[in-house]
């Protein structure tokens, strides 16, 4: 058996006094790639915060175990130092901070936590730019503000690009597809795919079965009102595309 | 009721002024019943609107003398003066031209006279503009600068023609052994579909606690572009007074950029008036308030004509007890439908003790216009700085790196290579944690 990565147990969460979690279970090894899927508000988006570790998402019981730790112990920096990378739904936009200016901030804080030395200008930029061509990036996007008056493709590419130059071992992905046309769902996929690694676990969390085509995952889940009601492999998402959530929401949950 | 230590001097200085340099009978009856109104009202105070968050007490208080004859030749150019700038440049040693250091670069198509000397020769642009544009009941310190009239400049682009070099503007308040009242004016007028940008720069003697009254006032043509840079540096002890006054053709633009880095006191007024369809404006500004600083910037656009455009965006940054004003007025007149404005104005305060009083303004006496505005006084972005912290950067550097991009926004406006880099070098200097901010540039 692979080494575990994540290990979710009975995970409950409230977000501004209302549970949005309610019991989740959920182990992820090294190496797998697992797809959440679920209706509007079962809970998708609030799991990737949790574990990311944003402000005011309040676990109120569970554990989750990263790399035999406890991850809800650490700040939100110091997970995406262990190697834990959320991909945002909506990347945020930060007029005055330089895409490169981040990048660089953000590769040498993990490589500075891993006891590796800093890269230097010149290695830095020979990486990025090598990065920066398998997402099929302009040379222009490194002084532009991080986001700013980017289209939803150029951000959702930009989400790929940081991965990987930071090379997560846990990589989440919340809703990556959505609002990409068919040419940058295939980048997108692509840039996703490349990251695939046996020492790599990937967690892509979708409303559409869409991204699947592209990136096949080992396993799937269905999270209805804060609980995965049910898992299985690739063939489940097509059997909920072809029969909606309603199918899975009335079936009993099996223990 | 208005009797204080200012007035009596300014009344003594006028007095001198007269009789060592008088002016021509027409422009001294001018002079005259312009100061002479500025006198009766007095240095505003707090109950005045325009004034009710910019206290000037302490510069009341003060007896000013006129600055002495400028134009040894000892004098070099100040050390704070932007050396990088290449182009014509006038040179203002307390409101004074110095035109030993001044070049006005006989760019053609691009005249420049001395103020003293047009209004020698009678120049038809002062006799037609002088005290015409500035509107002394909104502006009471422009009748002081016209009733004291300093040194000045009378600038006029000629039709057609694209200035390249910027202009340079530079005020520089000397230490003195009394106070100095100094009333620099620059009048302009930019001919249809010609272009020039100006950068008009205050920098201070830390010792120097003069009162700076500058007054502009500009016509900008049919089709012409003004970009304009209105910078102060610390300007020490001085209270500086930056007033610009404009009227805009149709289809004219100004792009305005005002950057105010801390002084003990900066007010910075700014009208424009939309006179024909197509006319837009749009001003940035980026200021910085530490400990016993205080910047006021106010703005007035009049949209006095149809499908007329003006936008405004201003950040401030305060520390330490720093004092911020933002008032930004958008008239919108009657029969300028399809007029289009919009303002914001954003402030971050990086202590509890700093403090900012901010009121957008719109008032509108037409339909079918498009008006948006918004100020917010606050803390960083929170979504921001989970986002940074999410990629590994410290929650520390992070702060560092959003107050500083809050900044930056601003400076990347400005399009004049040389100025970005000396304005950012100053905010990082003037921000805390600059050495952290370095790191990651």
């Amino acid at each position: 058996m692979s080494d575990s990565i994540l290990e979710i147990k009975n995970l409950h969460a409230t977000v501004a006094g209302k549970s949005i979690l309610n019991g989740l279970d959920l182990a992820i090894n090294a190496g797998e790639v697992h797809a959440i899927m679920g209706p509007n508000g079962s809970g998708k988006s609030t799991l990737t915060h949790v574990l990311a570790g944003r402000d005011g998402y309040e676990v109120t019981e569970g554990s989750v175990c990263y790399k035999g730790e406890d991850l809800l112990q650490l700040e939100p920096e110091e997970r995406a130092r262990e190697g834990v990378f959320l991909a945002f739904q909506y990347p945020v936009e930060i007029p005055g901070v330089n895409n490169v200016y981040l990048l660089k901030a953000a590769l040498n804080a993990v490589r500075k936590h891993r006891g590796e030395s800093e890269l230097d200008a010149m290695e830095f930029l020979a990486l990025i730019r090598e990065k920066m061509q398998l997402m099929r990036m302009d040379e222009s996007f490194l002084n532009r503000a991080v986001n700013e008056g980017f289209s939803g493709g150029e951000k959702k590419r930009n989400e790929i690009l940081q991965m990987s130059v930071l090379q997560p071992t846990l990589a989440l992905l919340d809703e990556t597809d959505s609002g990409l046309d068919i040419d940058a769902l295939k980048i997108v996929s692509e840039g996703i795919n490349s990251l695939r690694h046996p020492e790599r676990a990937m967690l892509l969390v979708t409303h559409y079965q869409r991204l699947l085509d592209y990136v096949e995952p080992d396993f799937v889940h269905v999270l209805s009102k804060g609980r995965i009601v049910k898992s299985g492999d690739k063939s489940l998402a097509l059997a909920l595309e072809a029969q909606g959530y309603d199918w899975v929401e009335k079936e009993p949950v099996s223990p | 009721m208005t009797a204080s230590p200012a007035i009596d001097s300014l009344k003594a200085a006028a007095e001198w002024q007269r009789t060592v340099s008088p002016a021509p009978e027409w422009l001294q009856e001018l002079k005259s019943a312009s100061l002479s109104k500025f006198l009766a009202a007095g240095f505003p105070t707090q109950r005045a609107e325009r004034w009710k968050y910019t206290r000037l007490a302490s510069f009341a208080r003060k007896s000013y003398a006129l600055p002495g004859a400028q134009g040894g030749a000892g004098l070099a150019l100040p050390a704070g003066a932007f050396r990088a700038l290449e182009g014509p440049r006038l040179v203002f040693i307390d409101g004074c031209l110095h035109e030993g250091l001044s070049d006005t670069g006989n760019i053609p198509g691009l005249r420049i006279t001395n103020l003293e000397t047009a209004i020698g020769e009678d120049n038809r642009l002062v006799r037609e503009q002088l005290g015409r544009i500035a509107d002394g009941d909104l502006h009471q310190f422009t009748r002081l600068n016209l009733g004291l009239l300093g040194g000045g400049a009378v600038i006029e682009v000629d039709r057609g023609v694209e200035i390249r070099q910027p202009l340079y503007l530079l005020f520089m308040s000397q230490a003195a052994d009394a106070p100095l009242v100094a009333n620099p004016r620059i009048l302009f007028r930019l001919g249809e579909r010609s272009s020039i940008k100006f950068v008009e720069h205050h920098i201070g003697e830390p010792a120097a606690d003069n009162l700076v009254n500058l007054c502009g006032e500009g016509i900008v043509g049919q089709g012409a572009t003004l970009e304009y840079y209105a910078i102060h540096e610390d300007t020490g002890g001085s209270c500086g007074l930056s007033s610009l006054h404009l009227r805009q053709a149709g289809d004219s633009l100004v792009r305005h950029n005002s950057v105010s880095l801390g002084g003990r006191m900066i007010r910075n007024d700014v009208h424009s008036r939309l006179e024909a369809s197509g006319a837009s404006i749009e001003l940035h500004g980026l200021y910085l308030a530490g400990d016993r600083q205080h910047v006021d910037n106010h703005t007035l656009v009049e949209h006095c004509a149809p499908h007329t455009t003006s936008s405004q965006d201003y950040k401030g940054v305060l520390q330490g007890r720093g004092r911020a004003v933002f008032n930004g007025k958008v008239l919108i007149h009657e029969g300028a439908h399809g007029s289009n404005a919009q303002q914001s104005n954003s402030n971050l305060l990086l202590s509890g003790q700093a403090e900012v009083d901010t009121k957008p303004e719109l008032e509108i006496y037409n339909d079918d216009v498009k008006c948006s505005h918004g100020a917010t006084v606050g803390q960083l972005d929170k979504q921001a700085l989970y986002y940074l912290r999410s990629r590994g950067i410290g929650e520390e550097t992070a702060r560092v790196m959003l107050t500083f991009a809050f900044a930056e926004a601003v400076i990347q406006k400005m399009a004049i290579a040389q100025l970005r880099e000396r304005i950012e070098e100053n905010v990082i200097r003037l921000l805390p944690a600059s050495e952290r901010i370095r790191t990651f540039l």
